[in-house]
């Protein structure tokens, strides 16, 4: 409930920096989405997709990060893309499929893929975000086939960059990049490129 | 102007509740994950290095019927619309160097399976794996046109379902089984970071 709780209020701040224009193209565009299906946010391929993307995969992170850091070891079992994310390791079925070391939630944040075809939101990029956090590079396990390179970027500088002119993922990178004076921009375009599709 | 931004805030919050309702309650829209199986590939022959214009055969040949992780028994899960993997790699090249968009340096010939069309080829190719007989039968050979060091990663496939019940899903572990996966590569990019265990993913060079 918490990371729910941490999710809404994260779509409430956006709504506070962004401001009414940028919400109500946000609001259209889940409206128009949970209508046309798949619920609630559609294929991901559509006019509408680019600020949905941006925007709940900013709250998805959120909601994890700051449930993190509120349950840490104690976090719950959470679940996506059809893996149990658990405190240590991943699971599927019951079975360890990968260990990790990370707590549920940057678990999950940490192993989502745009890769899994099959999980119809896999266009919403949750992990986005902590990759650009985290000094774990993807690539060297077993999983996530994604170069992570880059660290060091906190949230502060995520929310910044959230400007009301800003509603594509693409568009995003260029501003962070640009008000954090392209800060290992090579590592960071590889991170979106894995995330927008 | 307060009135309207009270109004959409209050809109949003009950389409977020709702949104999320919706993706946390797998049940609507039959997307509830019933079973959990796990599924082998065989990568050979077993060499981890080879030559430009080699052949590596990438193979799963997997009964229909299934032992469910979850306990409940064995389960006939044939005639599944949707069950395959995407394949990508990583060229590793020094320590904290790779490429990962060198699907390109492969020639891939299928014998059994299906293609999946996307649109980043130059990353991943993704594939259906074919019924036949009782078994779920996949078959790849892959010929490297170029040197180097590569790190091949299959994925899993999550949210099967079948043309005749679309309401009883099932996601497939799909693991390297009786192969030589080659972990020690892992060290030309990443030292330290030591692979174990079951996994979907298989290393080799090519000379």
């Amino acid at each position: 409930m918490s990371e729910v709780s941490f999710h809404e209020l994260t779509n409430a701040a956006h709504y506070d920096k962004a401001g009414i224009g940028w919400y109500t193209a946000f609001v259209n565009a889940e409206i128009s989405e949970m209508i046309a299906g798949p619920s609630p946010y559609g294929n991901g391929t559509t006019a509408n997709s680019p600020i949905i993307a941006l925007g709940e995969g900013w709250t998805y992170h959120v909601g994890h990060f700051m449930a993190d850091m509120k349950y840490g070891a104690n976090s719950a079992i959470f679940f996506e893309q059809g893996f149990e994310y658990r405190n240590g390791n991943i699971r599927q079925g019951g079975i360890v499929v990968a260990n990790t070391g990370l707590n549920a939630h940057l678990n999950l944040l940490e192993d989502f893929n745009t890769d899994r075809t099959n999980d119809p939101f896999q266009w919403i990029p949750q992990g986005l975000f902590y990759d650009l956090i985290d000094n774990r590079n993807d690539q060297a396990f077993g999983r996530v086939n994604l170069n992570d390179a880059v660290s060091g970027y906190n949230n502060q500088q995520f929310f910044n960059a959230l400007d009301d002119d800003i509603r594509r993922l693409q568009e995003y990178r260029v501003r962070l990049l640009n008000e954090n004076g392209n800060n290992q921009a090579a590592g960071v375009n590889i991170i979106f490129d894995f995330y927008v599709r | 102007m307060y009135g309207n931004n009270k109004f959409l805030l209050i809109v949003m919050l009950v389409i977020c509740m709702t949104s999320y309702g919706f993706k946390c309650n797998k049940s609507v829209g039959c997307a509830e994950v019933v079973y959990n199986f796990e599924m082998g590939i065989k990568a050979y022959p077993d060499k981890d290095s080879i030559l430009i214009g080699d052949t590596i055969w990438i193979e799963i040949n997997e009964p229909v019927i299934f032992k469910d992780l979850t306990g409940t028994g064995n389960v006939d899960y044939s005639n599944a619309a949707n069950l395959g993997a995407a394949i990508s790699f990583a060229q590793l090249i020094s320590v904290d160097s790779t490429n990962d968009k060198v699907a390109s340096k492969f020639k891939y010939l299928l014998m059994s399976g299906s293609s999946v069309e996307r649109q980043d080829t130059i990353k991943y190719w993704e594939y259906k794996f074919s019924e036949q007989n009782g078994f779920y039968r996949f078959k790849l050979a892959l010929i490297p046109r170029e040197k180097g060091v590569y790190k091949m990663f299959i994925g899993n496939a999550n949210n099967v379902y079948r043309n005749n019940n679309k309401c009883t899903k099932a996601n497939f572990i799909i693991n390297f089984i009786n192969t030589n996966q080659h972990y020690y590569f892992n060290k030309v990019s990443f030292p330290g970071i030591v692979l174990s265990g079951k996994t979907g993913v298989y290393l080799f060079k090519v000379n």
